[in-house]
């Protein structure tokens, strides 16, 4: 008789596999990391620029750049790159973040001839044409509109606010208006000193062609390389805050909790991944099981880190019942103190450390995502060991070590919290 | 264009099992589809299929969790809900997959149904209700459309429910008729896919799932959908930046031979940025700030869509004239064969782009098995290729008429 109450054996992950890229140069010496797996006839080619959104002096400008690049060339309408691209079953797409962005190109293998040549002259000839930027101004004007009638968006703003200060380039936001003041001359010179001048390498990742390096070459050969953008990211210090951003008419609020930490390449910063984990990073987190689970206040919770080149942050976020957010506040305060004064049980660390492995091993399942990997360590200098390393201290964490980070970085006084929504009671 | 192989038998309980090798990845997706939807609620019990997946989670017969030792073994775990379907998956290392089959068979076994469970669940599916169709602009725009569109058949009320009421009245007693109606062995189709062999699911298979209780398969008898003979209006004043408008067709469902047709049309109006829509609409006459055609690829006769935000100082009226224009083109005018040739390789591209990602190769086997066979996702591309340009015209001739069309206005408040 089948016992159905004893589980079946399973085995921990000892070790994972990630498929180092090869690097190759161009004649320019531009590194080109290729990525050479998957079975679907598809490559991804991404340029990876030094440069984003916090880059530039003006607001909008950086993102501005990036996804007007492709709305037309000296050489062709915006009309006729679309056409260009769609035409194979191709599309481009672009990243902007803080401090990089990107622009993609997604193909089938047999096409990259033809959808190539497009990608490059996107990225050495955009015309960023009065007529383009008049229609784009106008659309994400009013996108931003309907953006702002979200309470997860005025919160994630104001909460970057709160963390970097409103005038800092990681912190400032953009209103509507904003796009009123960028001008044609802002985005070409933007594109010329962050962009044009700062490929700072190609990424080709999916089934490789042998010919793939020297078309790459034909196009990108030439590309300038100046050096990277030096940054100085002096985060303000400040005292606790508590904002609450009104709209009276939500039937849920947004909360944000969090803090400035580190980047991805400070000793510690595994170690509060970890914890983040363990508090609001997966379906049977902390906070899952409290503030869902037990309560019912919200759908979904989360607690991540997110790195930057030189810093990071702690961000705890949600969506609740507006008549429940003073409640579901306290819970998160009331489960940050438990990691503070308790051990986590050996079980429930056990139980989040091979979850994570798991979770490592889905994420760099398939060219595209051990690419987006990749990209993540390049960022940071990191290279293979510290893959290795990533498993090794999941794997060796303790809980007394993990209690020591939430009492050093996790008091309360240094949390800034930001709610949007109705007026709390 | 590569085929998906796959392995494919039957439980003696009438559970159909698919296997899917794939030994270039180290991880295994256990997928189970059942075949029950929001279609198939009672009008006055709305959102039911849905709060039931939810409850799923909360424990089986002989498990009382079914999250925690999952995640001790290196999975993850979602579901998702639909009009026509409740799907769960398992994505795993590949070595442990027998704890997949131990938690997904013990809850096809018998639910452990907590009251506890049911009413933090009903909590929990309300603050969903709220964040994804209330609290966000244009959030209700299927709550308003669907039961204009729809006057007899069940499509009439989205998957979420028709209201919070029917979900904050759901009994346990329902639920557990809910359960044992739908919740057996022959109404689901399990894949397994991955670092798996044939072999090695079938003595799972056989172990975990053949001592559940065959149970009968459901009858179902849904009112048939009266044809549409007069165009219908909804104009809703909401607090929204802009004015909005949505246009629906009755078109068909995802079995039918003219199901691609209907796709490559939207294609043609608004897949990329070259599409007619994002080019004249967009961009050229700047009437809106974004337009979208798309079809749902639902079982039974279904809806294509157009909808848009409007540019400021753009008044509905000619908005919906340029939406109308863009319509009566298709039925005029056969696709140029350019442009013809662009939505094919589109749609062979995005084919392939899919195919790369294991769980989108186990869900798209296993509706495919529900819909009549598994193995018509290798035939779907091919379906795609042979429509013709006269094809996309007929369909539009017969469907894009205004009789056929339920027209949903979001209206700024001032």
């Amino acid at each position: 008789m089948l016992d159905r109450t004893k589980e079946p054996k399973f085995g921990t992950i000892d070790s994972i596999e990630l498929i180092e890229p090869t690097v190759q140069h161009l004649s320019n010496g531009l590194p080109v990391f290729s990525i050479n797996a998957g079975v679907q006839d598809v490559l991804k080619v991404e340029l990876i620029f030094g440069a984003g959104t916090a880059t530039a002096d003006k607001l909008l400008v950086g993102s501005s750049t990036v996804e007007l690049m492709k709305e037309g060339t000296e050489k062709r309408s915006a009309a006729a790159i679309a056409e260009a691209v769609d035409f194979y079953g191709a599309y481009l797409q672009n990243e902007v973040s803080f401090e990089n962005s990107s622009l993609s190109l997604f193909t089938l293998n047999k096409h990259l001839s033809n959808t190539l040549p497009t990608l490059a002259e996107v990225y050495h000839a955009p015309a960023f044409s009065e007529e383009e930027l008049s229609i784009y101004r106008m659309n994400n004007q009013q996108e931003m509109l309907v953006k702002m009638e979200k309470v997860s968006y005025l919160c994630s703003k104001g909460f970057s606010s709160a963390l970097f200060g409103s005038d800092h380039p990681f912190g400032r936001s953009a209103v509507p208006s904003d796009y009123e003041k960028i001008s044609r001359e802002d985005l070409v010179r933007f594109h010329q000193s962050f962009i044009h001048n700062r490929l700072k390498y190609i990424m080709v990742a999916g089934k490789l062609g042998n010919d793939s390096i020297a078309l790459l070459d034909e196009y990108f050969g030439e590309a300038k390389r100046e050096s990277d953008v030096i940054w100085n990211v002096n985060v303000p210090e400040h005292e606790t805050k508590k904002i609450h951003i009104e709209k009276a008419d939500a039937v849920q609020n947004a909360i944000r909790i969090g803090r400035v930490l580190f980047s991805r390449t400070h000793p510690d910063y595994i170690g509060m991944q970890i914890l983040a984990t363990v508090l609001g990073g997966y379906f049977g987190s902390r906070l899952m099981s409290n503030i869902r689970e037990d309560k019912g206040y919200t759908y979904g919770v989360g607690a991540g880190l997110v790195s930057l080149n030189d810093t990071g942050y702690l961000s705890i976020s949600t969506e609740v019942g507006s008549d429940v957010c003073a409640a579901a506040v306290r819970e998160i305060y009331f489960e940050i103190e438990r990691l503070r004064k308790d051990l986590i049980p050996h079980t429930e660390l056990d139980l989040v450390k091979n979850y994570m492995l798991g979770s490592l091993l889905k994420t760099i399942d398939g060219p595209f995502q051990i690419a987006a990997k990749w990209k993540n360590y390049l960022k940071h200098g990191l290279g293979m060991d510290a893959h290795h390393d990533l498993i090794h201290r999941i794997k060796t964490i303790t809980p007394e070590r993990l209690r020591e980070l939430a009492q050093k970085y996790l008091q309360p006084n240094d949390l800034i919290q930001v709610t949007a929504g109705r007026k709390m009671q | 264009m590569g085929k998906i192989e796959f392995e494919r038998f039957e439980l003696k309980n009438g559970l159909t099992v698919i296997v899917h090798e794939d030994a270039t990845t180290p991880l295994a997706c256990l997928n189970i589809m059942y075949d029950v939807g929001s279609r198939d609620e009672d009008p006055d019990r709305t959102g039911f299929a849905h709060l039931f997946e939810h409850l799923m989670f909360g424990g089986s017969a002989n498990i009382p969790s079914y999250d925690a030792p999952l995640q001790v073994a290196g999975g993850s775990n979602n579901a998702f809900t639909s009009t026509d379907i409740t799907n769960y998956y398992i994505t795993l290392p590949a070595q442990n997959l027998e704890t997949a089959f131990w938690l997904e068979s013990d809850r096809m076994l018998n639910l452990a149904f907590t009251p506890k469970s049911l009413e933090v669940q009903r909590n929990v599916v309300i603050e969903e209700f709220r964040q994804r169709y209330l609290n966000q602009p244009y959030g209700d725009a299927w709550l308003l459309m669907r039961p204009m569109a729809y006057t007899a058949h069940p499509y009439r009320w989205a998957t979420i429910g028709k209201e919070e009421k029917h979900i904050e009245e759901a009994t346990m007693d329902e639920v557990k008729a809910f359960f044992h109606k739908h919740y057996r062995p022959r109404n689901a189709v399990m894949v397994v896919a991955g670092n798996v062999t044939t072999e090695n699911v079938r003595q799972l298979a056989e172990k975990w799932f053949e001592p559940i209780e065959k149970g009968e398969k459901p009858q179902r008898k849904l009112p048939i959908e009266p044809k549409q003979n007069e165009p219908r209006r909804t104009v809703a004043e909401r607090n929204v930046p802009l004015d909005a408008v949505y246009m629906s067709f009755h078109m068909c469902g995802k079995g039918d031979k003219d199901f691609p047709v209907w796709d490559l049309i939207s294609d043609v109006l608004s897949a990329g940025q070259s599409s007619r829509m994002t080019q004249r609409l967009v961009k050229e006459k700047q009437l809106f700030t974004s337009i979208h055609a798309f079809v749902m690829g639902e079982r039974d006769p279904s809806l294509f869509t157009v909808a848009g935000h409007l540019s400021q100082n753009v008044t509905v009226e000619q908005a919906e004239q340029a939406i109308w224009q863009e319509l009566e083109l298709l039925k005029k005018e056969l696709v140029e064969e350019t442009e013809f040739e662009k939505i094919k390789n589109q749609a062979e591209a995005n084919h392939e782009f899919s195919e790369m990602n294991l769980l989108n190769r186990a869900i798209g086997l296993a509706y495919h098995q529900l819909l009549g066979d598994a193995n018509d996702i290798n035939k779907e591309i091919e379906k795609y290729m042979a429509v013709t340009r006269e094809d996309m015209m007929r369909v539009a001739q017969n469907g894009l008429v205004s009789s056929n069309c339920s027209t949903l206005i979001y209206k700024r408040k001032n």
